[in-house]
């Protein structure tokens, strides 16, 4: 912080050792307020989706059923990527709350790999689908099923981005108080779509498995 | 999961973020492995679905509130409205989902 004149005001220094350097500013608490609003608009984006695919997952039109298709060996792995990826992503905002640019980059860095990880074995996931003859356009449930999933994986990718620019400017800036907001908006979202995964895992690929229609 | 790293040059004015939430960001870590554990496991035994699923979609309840809680950090003070926002998506995303279930 030593380029503080060119830094916007602190709010109060209490605030900012109490809570951390993404609300030491107006402008930060106020992209941290914004972004829980979009969060709760996300919400019910991905409940529209789900509502669609749980309305529409048994209109297999004799193509693969989800009993058929799903395997709990790859979604397991999938799984420990993404909740490992939401623990590194806290430890992160954690190192930054104690100033820690090199801790901070380096779980950052752990986070974006496991993401990465998440979206290569999703990749190989959709890829055995195509093989079986399960694409988009199949049935119903094959629309609904990759609209859902697709739309989460391409909030990991957009999330894998997001995280990959912010440590770019994190070397060069350091941990700022115009910085630490973004960085901090960006853990909530990378959170928000673990939270998205456990409702995925659960009710696409377990109901699934389970054979409830 | 024992080797955590924690950084030695602590400056120690933080009383938010010390080692101490470390540890409970672990302990919340090691509940959803569990919980993740647990449900992939009764759905793998072949137990009856009207046992398995009420159960773990309570589990999977569980692990949102806490990442929720501990991780988007919403136990911390002056988080009404941003625990406002996203409880009022949460219940407007399940009145959707309950409403275009239910509905035939």
């Amino acid at each position: 912080m030593e380029a503080m004149e060119t830094q916007p005001r602190l709010v109060n220094a209490g605030d900012r050792l109490e809570l951390g350097p993404e609300t030491a500013t107006l402008e930060g608490k106020n992209k941290v307020l914004g972004f829980w609003v979009f969060l709760g608009g996300e919400c019910a984006l991905f409940a529209s989706l789900f509502a669609t695919y749980l309305t529409l997952r048994g209109h297999t039109l004799n193509g693969p059923t989800a009993h058929e298709l799903f395997h709990l060996p790859i979604i397991g792995l999938a799984t420990i990527l993404l909740l490992t990826s939401s623990l590194t992503g806290v430890l992160g905002i954690n190192a930054m709350h104690r100033g820690n640019l090199g801790s901070l980059l380096r779980w950052l860095g752990v986070t974006v790999l496991l993401g990465l990880g998440f979206l290569a074995v999703q990749v190989v996931e959709f890829i055995t689908y195509a093989g079986e003859g399960f694409g988009f356009g199949t049935s119903a449930f094959s629309s609904a099923f990759f609209t859902l999933v697709g739309f989460h994986g391409g909030h990991v990718a957009f999330g894998v981005i997001w995280i990959s620019i912010l440590m770019l400017q994190l070397r060069r800036s350091g941990i700022t108080p115009r910085k630490a907001p973004k960085v901090f908006i960006a853990s909530l979202y990378w959170h928000f779509v673990d939270v998205v995964w456990v409702f995925i895992f659960t009710v696409v690929y377990l109901m699934g498995i389970l054979g409830i229609s | 999961m024992t080797n955590v790293p924690t950084e030695t040059h602590n400056t120690g004015t933080e009383s938010g973020s010390g080692h101490g939430s470390v540890r409970k960001h672990i302990i919340s870590f090691a509940i959803m492995i569990l919980f993740t554990v647990i449900a992939f496991a009764m759905v793998g035994a072949g137990m009856s679905p009207t046992v398995v699923i009420p159960v773990i979609l309570a589990l999977a309840v569980i692990q949102v509130i806490l990442q929720l809680w501990d991780f988007m950090h919403l136990n911390q003070k002056g988080h009404s409205f941003p625990t406002l926002f996203i409880t009022s998506g949460a219940l407007l995303g399940f009145i959707f989902v309950l409403v275009l279930v239910l509905w035939p």
